[in-house]
């Protein structure tokens, strides 16, 4: 491979690239969802080729193919090369990359039991248990099952001298019952909607989610639904369940703090950010128990890896200390803006994408309620369980998310079921308002396998560390 | 980039590869470039050539799939081998109908050779007259223009053999003032029909408009849609309501409602894959040929689409709207369009005693399937309008609305439509006036 990787990184610069990096990448996937008994998708997956970046004249060229084969390489680092003195017709200024070490090293996920080759009836045998269970609960229309597993063997090389080899495994899944009444479709799912909950993991994780095992219960809220009440509408004191923080955190911390995005490079599209430089070290986001870090380090964690895809080692770092907005997400190219180095957060969905600042994982850290405390001291406001719609503005401000169901708390208990419950707020308003987060024991990484930005569009998964948290004077029921 | 008969005859390759009762090969080959630009600046430039290929396999009603990119007779094998066996693993689907027949196939003349070679340099040339533009008036210009060629291929063991190529262009320009934005975008097979200057001037006097957006609380305004927030709009409706699946799993507003007005009875919606003005091969991802499908009438609720899966659950046939399998979704409409009215925009303003003009939304996303509710924002160039005339920009506002109950109010629809690229096709779509939609919320921009 490196034969391979050499002579690219030669090209490149033959051509006239003052930098050049290549990735070599080949991903395989597994897909099996079951809706209603019946297979809807038994698939599997493969994509090969390589990317390769440059800078020629102080702007960036890629080119990538699905053919890797010595000759393509060679005219693939020439087209990069070519593109890169279109853009410099039309620069601002030469890019500035900050420095970086030369590695040589590898990467591998933990993964205990590969889930390429766990026999396809074990998986099967389980979805189709669970989607039984599911569809047993009075109401339920559609009972849906899925696993998802995907594997990612990169090869990074950089005219730096870096030569980086990663693997990374990641396996999840999910139920959903779903009853419809009257002019209302009532999603209940587990451990997340979407495609579920991931992680950087073998079956085990499939194992330890117990889809099978929470599919009754499941069943039964989404059959409960039907009869449960409408949101209330007015301002509320909520709580937010854990994942539900987790997408929180996403929209509303995740996205705006990505250093790119700040600078205008998504404004046409994924839009740009309120945090603005001026706001570094200067905002207060939130209340002070508030402390978020973007954490590339994470054992088993969907964000987590050796090195990202400029050949930056994964790193921890605050972003908000005590509420306060303390930094952004970075890259070699942004973080000279900053007068810093790479934090290390740049990742290209596939050989045929060039690398973007992504969330790695971005947790908010554990306070120091239990859940019961935390609810038992809410004297009347809604716990939100489960995103079903989201929605935020294109500088992450105004949001407006929808939850699966919602539980009414009077006077410290939790009492009716709720259904599709929403609320809305400014983000840096709502997160002012946090005024409790349960503690460790109540602290999960959440997977989230579909994170878009850019164009063409690229799909990161990433994840996020979040605890059950409380919020004041929110407003909810919004349109009903 | 793979050539025409290379695609066919690695499907045919692909097909006397299979020994299943019934194999289907979907090639899809795509040679891409897109320039990306911000502050003024090329920032991201990149090109692409890739070509997949898909199998599914069928053994008594079994149904297995596996993807490649490696073309060669071992990895096509190879991903035979794996969906054989996927095949083999499961139960027997007693909905399943069978793989389509062949049908003739009206290709329509989709490929530009203007597109394909639009190069590097020719896309830097084009951006920068957009950012010329937008300095002349002291902006900042962003956007991107992306050129597309795909080669898509597809053959079964029933003699379906459908193959052709189609380019894409698309430029959007987001300029940037002090104080507000404004958009301008061209959608076009053939490039040489994306004027550069003009895109950037909507876009700079969107930006123009705009300015000094004043802040107007949340309620219930009469507005004007431009064609983007249109195309927004009706992806929505298409995607949770317009597929049969989701009338047969009874969770699209449309079930058991064909026949009874949905909506104004100026409104018809209808999808046609062979018509000229949008971006379609004229087949499917099962190669089955595009029908036009008549999906609102007059406001009322007339069909919907079909692939062979759906069809063949209700006993009819496909319309020509099915997705590359294994395919969770269902059909899925891709060409809309919206039958035009006989207004100007600019008479759909002077008839307007207080509104909002919106350019596009941002970030919709679906809060009730059953009345088609949104939620989203509205972005680059959003105008209040008084006494028939615009008098400025808005604050960003956010909509929580049932598009049923907006194409219920449609006052307006003006005679001109346009190409807009959607997250789910290209439609083709005009502006409209509606009498009372409901904004939620307001943003700081």
């Amino acid at each position: 491979m490196q034969e391979l990787t050499d002579l690219c990184l030669n090209a490149a610069q033959l051509h006239g690239a003052s930098y050049a990096d290549i990735r070599i990448e080949e991903r395989t996937s597994e897909s099996i969802a079951i809706k209603n008994g019946l297979v809807e998708e038994l698939a599997s997956g493969s994509s090969y080729g390589f990317g390769v970046r440059v800078l020629v004249d102080g702007a960036w060229g890629f080119a990538s193919s699905s053919m890797v084969d010595t000759q393509e390489i060679e005219r693939v680092a020439n087209l990069a090369c070519q593109i890169a003195r279109a853009s410099a017709t039309a620069k601002d200024k030469d890019v500035d990359l900050a420095p970086v070490e030369a590695v040589v090293d590898t990467y591998r996920s933990t993964c205990e039991r590969d889930p390429f080759t766990v026999p396809l009836d074990e998986k099967l045998d389980m979805l189709h248990a669970a989607n039984e269970t599911l569809r047993g609960a009075e109401g339920v229309a559609i009972a849906a099952s899925q696993l998802h597993f995907y594997r990612k063997k990169q090869t990074f090389a950089s005219t730096v001298g870096s030569y980086i080899e990663q693997e990374i495994t990641e396996s999840g899944g999910n139920i959903s019952a779903t009853a419809i009444d009257g002019g209302d479709i009532l999603p209940r799912s587990y451990p997340n909607s979407g495609k579920g909950n991931f992680a950087q993991a073998g079956y085990e994780f499939i194992d330890r989610i117990d889809l099978a095992g929470n599919a009754e219960r499941i069943a039964a809220e989404a059959s409960a639904l039907r009869k449960a009440k409408p949101c209330p509408v007015g301002k509320k004191t909520i709580i937010l369940s854990g994942d539900q923080v987790a997408l929180q955190v996403h929209e509303s911390i995740g996205h705006p703090i990505e250093l790119d995005r700040v600078l205008g490079m998504e404004a046409s599209f994924a839009g740009t950010s309120f945090l603005t430089l001026d706001k570094l070290g200067r905002l207060t986001y939130g209340s002070d128990i508030v402390n978020v870090v973007a954490d590339a380090t994470v054992p088993g964690a969907l964000g987590t890896f050796g090195y990202d895809d400029e050949g930056v080692s994964a790193q921890c770092v605050d972003i908000i200390r005590d509420g306060e907005f303390v930094g952004y997400l970075s890259s070699r190219e942004t973080a000279p803006v900053l007068g810093q180095s790479s934090n290390g957060t740049m990742r290209a969905d596939g050989w045929n994408r060039i690398p973007l600042i992504r969330m790695t994982n971005i947790n908010l850290l554990p306070g120091t309620w239990s859940l019961d405390d935390l609810i038992a001291d809410t004297d009347d406001g809604i716990l939100f369980e489960v995103v079903k719609s989201w929605s935020i503005d294109d500088k992450r401000l105004n949001f407006q998310f929808q939850c699966e169901l919602g539980w009414e708390i009077k006077n410290g208990k939790r009492g009716a079921m709720i259904k599709t419950p929403n609320y809305t707020g400014m983000t840096p308003e709502f997160w002012a308002n946090c005024d409790g987060i349960c503690n460790e024991d109540h602290w999960t990484v959440w997977g989230v396998p579909n994170c878009g930005k850019g164009e063409p569009m690229q799909v990161a998964h990433v994840a996020h560390g979040t605890a059950p948290a409380r919020f004041r004077s929110v407003q909810v029921g919004v349109g009903k | 980039m793979i050539e025409l008969e290379k695609a066919r005859q690695t499907i045919e390759r692909g097909l006397e590869l299979s020994d299943a009762e019934e194999t289907e090969v979907l090639l899809y080959g795509n040679a891409s470039a897109l320039t990306r630009y911000s502050n003024s600046a090329i920032h991201q430039n990149v090109a692409e050539d890739n070509v997949a290929i898909s199998f599914r396999l069928v053994n008594g009603g079994r149904t297995g799939c596996a993807s490649t990119n490696k073309l060669d007779d071992d990895s096509l094998r190879d991903a035979i081998v794996r969906a054989a066996a996927f095949s083999a693993a499961q139960r027997p689907d007693p909905n399943y109908n069978g793989l389509p027949g062949p049908a003739p196939v009206h290709s329509p003349q989709r490929r530009y050779e203007s597109t394909a070679l639009f190069g590097a340099e020719e896309r830097a040339a084009a951006v920068r007259t957009v950012i010329d533009t937008a300095r002349r008036s002291k902006m900042d210009a962003a956007g991107v223009y992306s050129i597309t060629t795909s080669v898509i291929g597809v053959g079964n063991s029933h003699g379906v053999m459908a193959v052709g190529d189609i380019t894409e262009g698309l430029l959007t320009a987001l300029v940037s003032a002090s104080d507000s934005t404004g958009y301008g975008e061209a959608l076009a097979a053939d490039v040489t029909e994306i004027s550069p200057g003009a895109v950037a001037s909507v876009a700079v006097g969107k930006a123009r408009d705009s300015a000094g957006p004043a802040q107007i609380e949340p309620g219930a305004y009469t507005v004007i849609l431009e064609p983007p927030a249109v195309a927004d709009m009706l992806a929505f409706m298409s995607y949770v309501g317009f597929g049969a699946k989701s009338m047969q799993e009874k969770r699209s507003f449309m079930c058991d409602r064909f026949g009874e007005a949905i909506v104004g009875d100026n409104i018809t919606i209808y999808d046609d894959g062979n018509d000229p003005r949008t971006l379609s091969l004229g087949f499917d991802f099962e190669g089955v040929p595009k029908q036009r499908v008549t999906l609102i009438d007059k406001g009322i609720a007339r069909g919907a689409v079909y692939d062979s899966y759906t069809a063949g659950i209700e006993g009819k046939t496909s319309t020509g709207h099915g997705l590359p399998a294994p395919n969770t979704h269902g059909p899925l409409a891709t060409n809309l369009f919206m039958a035009p009215g006989d207004a100007s925009l600019d008479e759909m303003i002077a008839a307007t005693e207080r509104g909002v003009l919106v350019t596009r939304f941002h970030y919709t996303n679906i809060e009730n399937p059953m009345r088609a509710t949104l939620t989203g924002m509205t972005r680059d160039g959003t105008l209040l309008i008084e006494d028939g005339k615009i008098v400025g920009g808005v604050k960003n506002m956010r909509f929580t609305q049932s598009i049923l109950d907006a194409l219920s109010a449609t006052e307006m629809i003006s005679a001109e439509a346009k190409l807009v690229d959607s997250f789910m096709g290209s439609y083709v779509v005009p502006t409209i006036k509606v009498a009372e939609f409901n904004f939620t919320g307001t943003t700081e921009h």
